[in-house]
């Protein structure tokens, strides 16, 4: 049984800076095995958390990133051929109830509804996991537990989490740190000096009051990372903003110039 | 119609005494070059050259075609203007500018071709606004009236910031940079300027000191935020103390670049004198701009005493990005004579110019009769009260044509293929079963037993043994309701209403719709209280969009008032009667919800509100498009947070209503 679950384990500590309470608050939700949900924009932090907490708890945890194509056998597992005819595979999220695990479906929206029903008798009190396939019904390990994540204000391409599903979960809103919080986190994660990564938390602050005014999505801090790893490896500060914080997000001639801007504003022409 | 028109311009071009020379000139332009639109420009640009440059004008006329080959009718009075301002008192190498014979000439030529004009840049300034945190602040043109005008320079006020239209590449438009510098000089002004202060019995030289120094605390402050900004503003320091010039354009302009660079070295002792003085204050603290106008006023004095002449109607800001300093300032008399009446700053959200009396004219023209139409009574909610009053507004629904006009039926391919709208969202469709598959929810049986019988035959199975259902285009019907209100007459830039550019925005969005999969319907609304919501359905939604629908778009006038809620219920009742899966209703608008007989000002939004929510309840998709750039609250409240857009830019509108419909379809 060990084995399958060993490599789901997280051996180092994430490093995390949490912006309020939030870790004490999920450790409780912890305890009560309460399923939760992580809402927030891309790049702030919620996978992030996830692995700190699954740390921290010390469980396995098994991530499944969702997306429309996804069916129900994705997550629960399906028969496979092999030589000696059919055999059955546990899904990820069987494996996670066997075993024990957290299971985080990570962009939940994107699956399709029928796929995201599965869930429901695991998120109740019942906490099993029908197979139908294989006529098991799977009673959740105690240590189980489910989070999933979002976006909420992604326009995605389907639709919104049904509220049948919504309201088995808690939830935890998290949003870009603030910016003395998020100059470090960039700060440490790539390696820039303070005044660097406070020049970075700027521009993404700019862009972020163009949210929906022009960009879907502000920049994230994963971009600021990444911009400030390639400063920290000598690249010039204007180009590897470009690179990794405006380019990227958007097309458009004119927001391109503007956040270009932006830059020019803290980093000088 | 091609040569007609050529004649008519010189026709006109005579009868403006135009010199013949230039006149010449014109007529032999190859006729690719010229557009109707533009020829009375060229024309009065030419003419108002040659009022600046008498005797010139066979110079000027020389090269004319060759100077249009590369620049167009604002590069060309650019390029005429540099030359205006560097030889101004000299015609001969004026003359030699003009026929190209002069370096400068071909440098200004080719700095002017890739010139930037505020139009260009106006996208991009208005989201760095955004971005620096002042969304509501609208941006506009500032139009050179005579062409050797003293230069322009932005005037800031609350609610608009208006930009000269062009900058010459003698004053920095050649780095390409100068708008933004505008821009963010101006934020910066709005962030920590004291406003409109009594300028008193100030001399007009105290005066713009005074400004000078506030222009240069205010650079400081907002450089600790955006240390960036410094750089930037470097490059639009141009003066050098070389000739340790004693005019006080010279002095002004060395002093602010003394305080702005600490590597500038300047001879003279009043540059360096300012620079102590406010450095030594600057240690203390940016904050109080009451100390550094004691600075101002030392140096002033020390100017009058110097007899350093000023000529107010002679001095233009140094260096160019910053404005004029119209914001710090309260003056008791008026403003001189020869300010346009159009440069008073309105304070509305959306930079209009009144509305030409020809649409009021355009109005009294003999009506079309009109068949007559339906009518349908709905509900209205009232916020207040709490109650939903029955049979409250009544909707006259007619067809906005005749009816002896000819109407194509059946579902014809419109002449233009558009792009198909929504090329992603696929809806799952069991009834579509796509078989042998490596992956799938299910067992393809047939595919599992040809494998056990290949893998009993010693031969390799194939794997494809899988099945799973299949995608396919979800159907939708979309009606596009426009806001034929009396406020679309108001005009954006100029000539166009905003009313056209809704027209325009239908026009593409028709075009654009795939019709095998969608169908669109575009109706108008406007109202005259609660008894009178006339709806006028243009297209409907299995008509083709040919000619006489386009026609009948383009006819419509705007008048009346918008009492949205009404309008957007009939409408939503027009599309529930399609049986197709997606139903969306697409509003665009110019303002408030508001009626003649209605004076709260909530009551209409909220009615909308509840007429929005009942139809998601209906299952269709409201979705609100304004160009109201103040209407994020209200917008919000009626149509909920994801299902409006507030376009900023109103010239925008039709690429962005295809996008919206596009975001809206694929959900």
């Amino acid at each position: 049984m060990n084995e399958l679950i060993q490599p789901y384990y997280i051996e180092s500590e994430p490093y995390y800076l949490s912006a309020g309470n939030e870790v004490a608050l999920f450790e409780a939700a912890y305890q009560m095995r309460l399923p939760m949900v992580l809402k927030g924009p891309t790049g702030c932090g919620k996978t992030r958390f996830m692995e700190h907490m699954a740390w921290r708890l010390k469980r396995p945890l098994i991530t499944v990133a969702c997306n429309e194509d996804m069916t129900a056998s994705d997550l629960v597992g399906r028969f496979l051929l092999d030589a000696n005819g059919t055999v059955w595979h546990d899904g990820p999220l069987t494996i996670a109830a066997r075993y024990g695990a957290i299971c985080y479906l990570d962009e939940v929206v994107e699956a399709r509804q029928d796929t995201t029903v599965i869930i429901h008798p695991l998120t109740d009190n019942r906490r099993t996991l029908p197979l139908d396939k294989r006529g098991e019904i799977i009673h959740a390990h105690p240590d189980f537990q489910l989070v999933v994540s979002y976006n909420p204000g992604y326009q995605s391409l389907t639709k919104d989490l049904k509220q049948s599903t919504k309201q088995r979960f808690g939830a935890l809103d998290f949003d870009y740190p603030q910016e003395a919080i998020e100059a470090d986190i960039v700060g440490h994660e790539s390696g820039v000096v303070a005044d660097t990564a406070k020049k970075l938390v700027g521009i993404a602050q700019r862009s972020r009051a163009l949210r929906g005014r022009g960009l879907e999505e502000g920049i994230s801090t994963r971009m600021l990372i990444h911009a400030g790893g390639l400063i920290h490896a000598g690249i010039a500060a204007r180009d590897a903003c470009r690179l990794a914080m405006v380019r990227p997000i958007t097309d458009d001639p004119d927001m391109l110039s503007a956040l270009d801007g932006f830059i020019d504003a803290y980093f000088g022409i | 119609m091609g040569s007609s028109m050529l004649t008519s311009v010189s026709e006109r071009a005579a009868s403006t005494a135009l010199h013949p020379a230039l006149s010449d000139a014109l007529a032999t332009l190859p006729a690719h070059k010229r557009h109707p639109a533009t020829d009375d420009e060229l024309v009065e640009l030419l003419t108002d050259a040659a009022q600046e440059a008498p005797g010139l004008e066979t110079a000027l006329a020389s090269h004319l075609g060759f100077l249009l080959n590369s620049l167009d009718i604002g590069g060309l009075r650019r390029w005429i203007l540099t030359g205006l301002r560097l030889y101004p008192n000299h015609p001969a190498q004026l003359a030699a500018y003009f026929r190209l014979e002069d370096a400068a000439a071909a440098q200004a030529m080719v700095a002017e071709a890739k010139g930037t004009s505020f139009e260009r840049a106006r996208g991009a300034l208005q989201y760095l606004t955004t971005g620096f945190g002042q969304p509501d602040l609208s941006l506009a043109a500032r139009r050179q009236r005579r062409l050797n005008a003293l230069p322009l320079r932005p005037v800031i006020s609350e609610g608009t910031l208006l930009l000269p239209d062009h900058y010459l590449a003698w004053d920095g438009a050649a780095r390409g940079n100068i708008y933004r510098a505008a821009v963010a000089h101006a934020l910066a002004h709005l962030q920590y300027s004291p406003r409109h202060q009594a300028a008193g019995k100030k001399k007009p030289l105290l005066i713009t000191v005074l400004s000078l120094i506030e222009d240069a605390r205010v650079e400081r402050l907002a450089l600790r935020h955006f240390p960036g900004l410094w750089s930037l503003w470097l490059c639009f320091h141009t003066a050098n103390g070389e000739n340790n010039e004693l005019t006080f354009a010279s002095l002004s302009a060395r002093l602010s670049r003394a305080l702005h660079d600490p590597n500038y070295q300047d001879p003279n002792y009043w540059v360096n004198k300012g620079r102590e003085l406010f450095e030594a204050e600057a240690a203390h603290g940016l904050d109080d701009p009451e100390r550094f106008a004691e600075i101002g006023k030392i140096l002033g004095n020390d100017l009058g005493q110097m007899r350093v002449r000023f000529v107010q109607e002679l001095y233009a800001v140094q260096p160019a990005y910053r404005d004029d300093h119209s914001f710090l300032w309260e003056f008791e008399q008026d403003p001189p004579a020869d300010t346009p009446p159009e440069e008073s700053l309105s304070r509305t959200s959306v930079r209009i110019e009144a509305s030409d009396q020809e649409a009021e004219t355009a109005m009294h023209v003999s009506p079309i009769e009109q068949p007559p139409g339906r009518r349908f009574v709905y509900p209205e909610w009232d916020q207040r009260e709490k109650i939903l009053r029955d049979a409250w507004a009544t909707v006259h629904d007619r067809l906005a044509r005749n009816t002896t006009e000819q109407v194509l039926s059946g579902r014809q391919r419109s002449a233009v293929r558009g792009v198909s709208l929504d090329t992603r969202a696929r809806t799952l469709d069991r009834a579509v079963r796509l078989r042998r598959q490596h992956e799938g929810e299910a067992l393809d049986l047939n595919a599992a037993i040809d494998s056990r019988i290949s893998w009993r035959a010693r031969i390799t199975p194939d794997p494809r043994i899988f099945q799973r259902p299949g995608k396919r285009r979800r159907h939708a019907s979309i009606l596009l309701l426009l806001d034929l209100s009396e406020s679309t007459n108001d005009r954006v830039k100029g000539f166009t209403s905003i009313l056209d550019i809704e027209k325009q925005a239908a026009d593409l969005l028709a075009q654009s719709i795939d019709t095998d999969y969608d169908t669109l319907a575009i109706d108008g609304f406007h109202s005259d209280g609660r008894a009178k919501v006339h709806y006028l359905r243009l297209k409907d939604f299995d008509e083709p969009y040919e000619q006489p629908q386009r026609q009948l778009l383009m006819r419509q006038q705007g008048s009346l008032s918008t009492r949205m809620g009404t309008a957007l219920r009939h409408a939503g009742f027009r599309l529930q009667q399609q049986r197709t899966e997606k139903r969306i209703l697409l509003l665009v608008t110019d303002g408030e919800p508001s009626d003649i007989d209605v004076v709260d000002r909530d009551y209409l939004v909220e009615d909308a509100r509840h007429a929005v929510h009942y139809l998601g309840m209906k299952g269709v998709t409201v979705y609100g498009v304004t160009l109201d750039k103040a209407a994020g609250t209200y917008m919000k409240n009626i149509f909920g947070s994801r299902n409006f857009t507030i376009v900023d830019n109103a010239l925008s509108l039709p690429v962005q209503l295809t996008r919206v419909l596009a975001k809206v379809a694929a959900r």
